[in-house]
């Protein structure tokens, strides 16, 4: 029942608001320092990534590291669709509503069968490689820059881990919960700005 | 996260120390005359495709038993001999296939890493030997930069051996597959970027002035 009411208020959220514009696909591009960077100062992309480790380390178990595993893996075929050329319209959307979705789930504590949340982040992780994707060849050194975002991606993962593995276990989960709330409040603020 | 207090783990900070102090000792001569022997000490570890599939390769053979390990080795080292008599066209496809080869390996669970990584050591020895025959001093000497390189690329696989042998492994069974994944992601982006056409250059400035500023009255 409470997942039905998430669905439905996210899916009229989709419907009433603006895209997001954290990936606007310009800008020049260099090596891998610039993308390095690209995922830490990109504040959407940085909080769902750390939303993803987070969640993992709520779930417990094998989802400590299925899901962080998984998100780039699915990240690097998006980005392929992107660097190849193919339209995905929403992308922009997708991402702002990556962060609250993955931000109400850590919020709500939700623990979905694997399959249900592997689905999830691999949709999410789709329209973030498919951001990064976009902007790859025009890259100075795109072996450089692919290389310097996925390892940042995967750094901020792990962080998440941190993160969800040691404050988000204070308070019996609450503190987790509490940065879940936050998180979904950005996404919000990325979805409506 | 836990580390083991053993010899393991004092061997490899001294091989970490020795080899890191030698390398830079050398980059810093850069100014100076490098010998090829140099250059090809640090070809390696200043090519983010080959420095990371060796370490992942390493931490992967940290996990294997001892005579998968072995056997890993000298299939690299064979590869790695062998590739220098075979450079081809395909060589900008080699560095993805490399990255996602290492990363291959570091997620391949166990029992059956231990028939696959050495296939996976087989392939990576021989891609970096290619890659380091191409980018091989021509004329005399080229055969100090292959013995440089192999060196390099062994103190990589070594020092990440002897990582993943200190830390736990109930550690390196969840970040073993989160480096593979890193690896395989950028791989396949690599991957697409080489193999998708470059698009066009944005449009400058005009190289002629506007047609309006050509009439203008000349003083």
């Amino acid at each position: 029942m409470v997942l039905r009411s998430i669905v439905a208020l996210l899916s009229a959220l989709l419907l009433i608001v603006d895209p997001a514009s954290a990936h606007t696909g310009a800008g020049v591009t260099g090596g891998f320092t610039s993308g390095f960077q690209h995922p830490l100062f990109g504040l959407d992309h940085l909080l769902a990534m750390l939303a993803v480790g987070i969640w993992g380390a709520q779930m417990g178990g094998r989802q400590v590291w299925v899901l962080p595993v998984a998100f780039p893996l699915v990240m690097a075929v998006g980005g392929v669709l992107g660097i190849a050329g193919f339209h995905l319209s929403h992308v922009e959307v997708g991402i702002g509503f990556s962060v609250l979705a993955l931000g109400l789930v850590i919020a709500l504590a939700l623990r979905p069968p694997e399959p249900v949340a592997l689905l999830l982040i691999a949709v999410f992780a789709i329209c973030h490689g498919y951001a990064h994707g976009v902007e790859l060849p025009q890259a100075a050194d795109p072996a450089s820059y692919a290389i310097g975002f996925v390892v940042a991606t995967g750094m901020i993962h792990v962080v998440g881990i941190g993160i969800g593995l040691t404050l988000g276990r204070l308070l019996e989960g609450r503190v987790s919960q509490g940065i879940g709330g936050l998180i979904a409040a950005a996404g919000v603020y990325f979805l409506v700005s | 996260m836990q580390v083991r207090r053993d010899p393991a783990f004092l061997t490899t900070i001294v091989v970490l120390l020795a080899g890191a102090v030698f390398l830079f000792w050398t980059a810093l001569q850069l100014d100076e005359n490098l010998s090829n022997f140099q250059f090809g000490l640090l070809q390696i570890v200043y090519t983010y495709e080959e420095a990371l599939p060796l370490l992942a390769l390493g931490i992967a053979l940290s996990r294997l038993s001892f005579w998968a390990s072995v056997i890993s080795i000298g299939l690299f080292a064979f590869t790695f001999v062998a590739g220098q008599f075979l450079v081809t066209s395909l060589v900008p496809l080699l560095f993805p296939i490399d990255l996602v080869i290492g990363g291959i390996a570091l997620v391949l669970p166990p029992p059956v890493n231990n028939w696959l990584v050495p296939v996976c050591s087989a392939v990576v020895g021989f891609i970096v030997s290619v890659l380091t025959a191409y980018g091989s001093p021509e004329g005399a000497g080229w055969q100090s930069f292959v013995i440089g390189s192999l060196l390099t690329s062994c103190w990589l696989i070594l020092l990440a051996f002897l990582i993943g042998r200190a830390v736990r492994q109930t550690w390196l069974k969840i970040a073993s597959p989160i480096l593979g994944s890193w690896l395989t992601a950028a791989g396949l982006l690599l991957g697409a970027t080489f193999a998708m056409p470059k698009p066009p250059p944005t449009p400058g400035m005009a190289v002629h002035p506007p047609a309006e500023i050509q009439q203008l009255p000349q003083p």
